[in-house]
């Protein structure tokens, strides 16, 4: 399995700052999006830290420096334990920062991070930014967001349009950097051919609905392309918050391609 | 990478030591594995489910025999009866299993004998006719007596007998070309067979009378295998340098018209175009079938059995009542009488379908043998445990299923069960293994927090929080040279950013660990720079301070001067001022308009100045007063009473709690509060014991009327994180309009929490807590506090409703009660 990948992030309309970051890496697989938050522009720094984190976990591993960070989850393979243990290492270090900075405190930020594995896919992800799955002309949301009127939909405790309303609607249950350890959720799948990846911040689904998302998703190829579509979209519609969208195509990898791989690690 | 390595390197060593192990098995045949091998062959061996249609006949000598024709042993005349009758009937060849290996002893025979003697011995005997007639009728006598006679002019006459002779089984002392009795030499072959055929030291023939006439003679040995089960038959034994065989296959040879000289050995057991495969030990497997057409002796001689049944067979004479001859153990059953094992070999033979041990059988399992090892040594552990345990079942399934599929189908005995057990213990061991392995690894990486640091450290570094790193980074053992090398490349960063000490600090602590680079020329380069330097960079440092503290005109909000920081709230920081106008030293909360999203800021500060000012009309002695509000800057702020004292958080501790009564005090002098504020219009919304202070004085004040929520109820506020939120009450969680009945439910909690040092509600996370709260009914005071009066119980409850219309509508009731309770 083979991803073509693109990103962009947007600070909105009426934001003067932009507190998103997100982070691709085509080789590994690794796709990151982190929504921050804080004063003194300290979510730009949580979220920041945290895409270093990640991306810097995956160059440590590579080169032989591989570390476990939290519990060891059985049920899930190395390859997620790895993206997890990134999640957690992230949750240190912006802790560490922000109880060692007084401008800083408080600063958080969410966290969406997948890695491809050959076909599978492994899920990290902690707070309200999400992950897609559009396979098959249909739109799945693979991540549960931590926050408060999400646990009280699922616990019935209010509705749908309620929670639209409710006054704690971005209120999060848990983020990256509020205590020392932090819940990260996890989860695999496997991918098959012509499956669509999003990884957002709540400023693309606030703003946009699903099923606006999957339309501007399969009408092209072009992950680039799809990821201004869904900004222009959300500014379009109001463009509250930052925006930021990583979208990849899954495509298989053709013979060819390994003919060619084949002739250039003969080139070396 | 090299972990890895590693940990294929342990696993290939396992998987090959496990192979040659089971090589060994394999070459060596042990005993347990061979048993097991056994059965497998014998349940295989059940699933074939053949019928003999060999030209095979059954004449058994069975209990009803015995019991209509007399006790055994039988006259040998009526064996001879039954081989004219047989011979009547045109049966091609006749198998009499019976060992005559001694004359027959016969009294009677003996004494008509005698009498014949004395007659014959006095001459004028024979003269007397009468007497010569009496000598008629005992020669005649001595005819019919002597059972050796007849049956052996039977076996002369109808030239279709086979006998069979047995075998001592031992090592021969081959005495060279010994002389043998014609009649063995003729039925034994020369050929030289393996030197691993069955061979004997004694061989009990019959009597040389019959021997001599018979057709041919055959071995009626069996050698069980290991486990006592007849699975093979030795076609050849050796015996003086000749091959005897067997029974079952001299029958053969006569019935097919072949003769012994006809045999041949030559890979497998030759006889004209028939080819037998045998083992080294010329042993041949019986595939056994059950269904031969048996009749019973008295039955045979009775002209009960049609003639055709017998015309241009083989017949067996054998014995099979119970207690006569020996049963055997085989595949399929553990009762099968001498016959059972001839008639199958007979059939095996005439229908070239005995189990084989094909010649691939060997190359066959020994490569799957190493396919497995290789399987074990570099699959298993490169392969997620779900696939490599589907695998290796798939693998065993299909090689044993092949197995038995070729036995059953085809009669080629595979021995599976060495690949099979190797693909078992190996699969297990080095799966257990893995497990132990990557466990302790990780046990170690986690509890090894070096790396962590390292990375923590580097990320920081790569951030810009030098200082931070700098902490990391000592955390990690100095001695490594990677942690040399990192700290070094950290004080080059530190000299980049002109923190020349900082940097002075990194090198002095690398020199700790030895020499290191120019590490220590550098440390003192800096050191003289430094102090050159702290003029510059550390004097302007200095004055900035300096200038703040000496200003002569202190920084203001609105007209309070700021004396000094006091702490940061949930909003923004809060000051100490004073009012230059009446000298009064006042609390000053802010609220930093850059924390709030622009698109709210009218929003939110209309809110701020509404809620601020409706508490500033508050004028309560258990209500902090708030003196002014305004705007600085970018700035809110509000002026407020400063308070001398601690709030409750200290008293909501075990072993720390305040007495009953002074807890119902304190509940009585914040609900009164609470009824002043509530019938004003204003509802507090974060009752909670860091609002509350406790004054040196003894005065209780509650804080922070209304405000305290006007930040984290914004409406679109990214991510502000919800401090615990143990004391909201179910409707403010459900996000509805609160009334002052929440804030009576909230100090319901604090209530609760201050007798007891635990919160009502809990839970492992936020959402479970706030679930709780909705849904749950806290442990009962009564457990938790049995000593206090059950009127303060109910009290509690009452707060605690989850229903507002269940608890006290107004703080003065609420009064009310406490004090009953207070003063009963």
């Amino acid at each position: 399995m083979e991803i073509i990948v693109g990103g962009k992030t947007d600070k909105g309309i009426v934001r003067t700052n932009n507190e998103d970051n997100f982070y691709i890496d085509e080789k590994r697989g690794l796709l990151v999006v982190a929504d921050g938050m804080g004063g003194h522009a300290s979510g730009e720094i949580a979220s920041k830290i945290a895409i270093d984190i990640i991306r810097d976990y995956f160059g440590g591993i590579k080169e032989g420096r591989e570390v476990q960070v939290g519990k060891y989850r059985e049920e899930y393979s190395e390859e997620t334990n790895h993206i997890g243990s990134a999640v957690q290492l992230a949750n240190k270090a912006i802790y560490e920062a922000a109880s060692s900075n007084p401008q800083w405190k408080g600063m958080g930020t969410t966290v969406a991070a997948v890695l491809l594995n050959g076909n599978r896919l492994s899920i990290a992800h902690v707070g309200d930014s999400r992950v897609y799955l559009v396979r098959a002309g249909g739109i799945e949301r693979l991540t549960d967001d931590h926050s408060v009127v999400y646990e009280q939909v699922r616990r019935e405790l209010l509705t749908k349009d309620e929670a639209e309303k409710s006054e704690m609607r971005n209120i999060l249950t848990r983020a990256l950097g509020v205590s020392h350890d932090v819940e990260v959720d996890f989860d695999e799948l496997t991918l098959a051919r012509n499956d669509i990846l999003i990884l957002c911040t709540d400023g693309l689904n606030t703003m946009v609905s699903d099923d606006e998302i999957l339309s501007a998703v399969i009408s092209t190829a072009n992950p680039v392309e799809a990821c201004g579509r869904l900004i222009d979209a959300a500014n379009k519609n109001g463009g509250k918050d930052n925006v930021t969208v990583i979208i990849g195509y899954i495509v298989q990898k053709s013979w060819l391609s390994y003919f060619l791989k084949l002739k250039e690690w003969l080139r070396r | 990478m090299k972990r890895l390595a590693k940990l294929n390197i342990s696993d290939i060593i396992i998987g090959v030591i496990l192979t040659l192990l089971t090589f060994g098995g394999f070459y060596f045949e042990w005993t347990p594995t061979e048993f097991l091998e056994y059965k497998m062959y014998d349940a295989a061996t059940n699933l074939r489910d053949r019928v003999s249609n060999a030209p095979i006949v059954v004449v058994g000598i069975d209990d009803d025999s015995i019991a209509s024709m007399g006790r055994w042993p039988w006259p040998r005349g009526y064996v001879a009866h039954m081989i004219e009758l047989l011979h009547r009937y045109e049966a091609k060849v006749v198998g009499v299993n019976i060992i005559y290996s001694e004359a027959d002893f016969n009294q009677g025979l003996m004494e008509v004998r005698d009498i014949i003697k004395n007659i014959e011995d006095d001459p004028g005997f024979m003269k007397n006719r009468q007497v010569s007639g009496i000598h008629g009728i005992l020669k005649e006598a001595e005819k019919k007596l002597d059972n050796d006679a007849i049956l052996s002019s039977s076996i002369s006459e109808t030239k279709r007998v086979v006998l069979p002779v047995v075998f001592i089984l031992g090592s021969s002392i081959d005495a060279g070309a010994a002389q043998v009795p014609e009649y063995l030499a003729l039925n034994s072959s020369p050929v030289s067979a393996s030197e691993k055929t069955v061979s004997a030291r004694e061989i009990i023939p019959p009597i040389p009378d019959f021997a001599a006439k018979a057709l041919a003679l055959g071995h009626i040995n069996v050698i069980p295998d290991s486990d006592g089960t007849v699975r093979s038959e030795p076609l050849l034994i050796r015996y003086q340098g000749r091959m005897y065989p067997s029974f079952g296959l001299q029958l053969t040879l006569k019935y097919l018209n072949y003769d012994i000289k006809d045999i041949n050995v030559s890979k497998g057991l030759k006889i004209g175009d028939i080819s037998i495969p045998i083992s080294e030990s010329a042993r041949m497997l019986i595939s056994y079938s059950k269904s031969f057409p048996y009749f019973p002796f008295y039955e045979v001689v009775s002209n009960k059995v049609p003639t055709e049944a017998f015309k241009n067979k083989i017949v067996i004479i054998s014995q099979s009542a119970i207690g006569l001859g020996s049963m055997q153990v085989t595949p399929i059953g553990p009762n099968v009488p001498s016959w059972g094992i001839i008639a199958n070999v007979v059939d095996n033979i005439i229908h070239r379908n005995p189990v084989v041990r094909p010649e691939w059988a060997f190359p066959l399992e020994t490569g799957v043998i190493v396919f497995f090892g290789l399987f074990l040594a570099l699959a298993i552990p490169r392969l997620k445990a779900k696939i490599s345990s589907v695998a290796s079942v798939v693998l065993l399934l299909v090689w044993i299923g092949a197995g038995m599929y070729l036995l059953v189908n085809h009669g080629y005995w595979i021995k599976v069960i060495y690949p099979s057990l190797l693909l078992l213990f190996g699969y297990t061991i080095i799966v257990t293994k893995g497990y132990f392995f990557t466990e302790r690894a990780k046990e170690r990486i986690e509890a090894d927090s070096v790396e962590t640091n390292k990375m923590l450290g580097l990320s920081f570094q790569g951030q810009g929080m030098l200082d931070m790193a700098f902490e990391k980074f000592r955390k990690c053992p100095i001695e490594d040279e990677s942690v040399k090398e990192l700290l070094y490349n950290l004080g080059l960063d530190f000299e980049r950013k002109r923190m020349f000490n900082k940097a002075v600090a990194v090198y002095e602590h690398i020199a700790q660990a030895g020499v290191f680079k120019d590490v220590e020329g550098r440390a003192k380069k800096l050191k003289v720079a430094g102090e050159t330097m702290i003029f510059g960079l550390g004097g302007a440092k200095k004055d900035a301070t300096v200038l703040m503290d000496s200003a002569e005109t202190k920084p203001t909000l609105g007209r309070y001067e700021i004396v000094k920081e006091l702490g940061r709230g949930a909003m923004g920081t809060v000051y100490l001022g004073k009012d230059p106008k009446i000298n009064r030293e006042v609390a000053i909360k802010t609220l930093r308009y850059e924390d709030v999203d622009e698109e709210q800021l009218a929003e939110v500060k209309k809110r701020f100045f509404r809620e601020a000012e409706a508490a500033g009309k508050l004028s309560h002695p258990n209500i902090v007063t708030i003196y002014d509000v305004g705007e600085d800057y970018d700035l809110a702020y509000m002026a407020m009473e400063l308070l001398d004292g601690s709030d409750l958080a200290k008293y909501c501790n075990k072993g720390n709690l305040l007495s009953s009564t002074e807890v119902m005090k304190l509940i009585s002098s914040v609900a009164h509060a609470l009824d002043y504020a509530h019938s004003n219009g204003v509802v507090h919304r974060d009752i909670k014991p860091a609002n509350i202070m406790i004054l040196k004085s003894g005065e209780v004040k509650v804080t922070d009327f209304g405000i305290a929520r006007v930040m984290t109820s914004s409406k679109t506020q990214t991510g502000v994180i919800l401090g615990t939120p143990s004391y909201m009450s179910p409707e403010q969680i459900a996000g509805q309009k609160v009334d002052g009945r929440s804030d009576l439910f909230s100090l319901g909690v604090v209530f609760y929490e201050l007798l007891t040092g635990e919160k009502p509600f809990q839970g492992e996370s936020i959402a479970t807590l706030m679930f709780n709260i909705t849904t749950a009914s806290p442990v009962s005071l009564r457990e938790l506090a049995p000593e206090m009066p059950e009127r303060c119980v109910e009290i509690i409850e009452k707060l605690l409703a989850k229903d507002r219309e269940a608890r006290y509508q107004h703080g003065k009731e609420l009064v009310r009660d406490l004090s009953e309770c207070i003063n009963a």
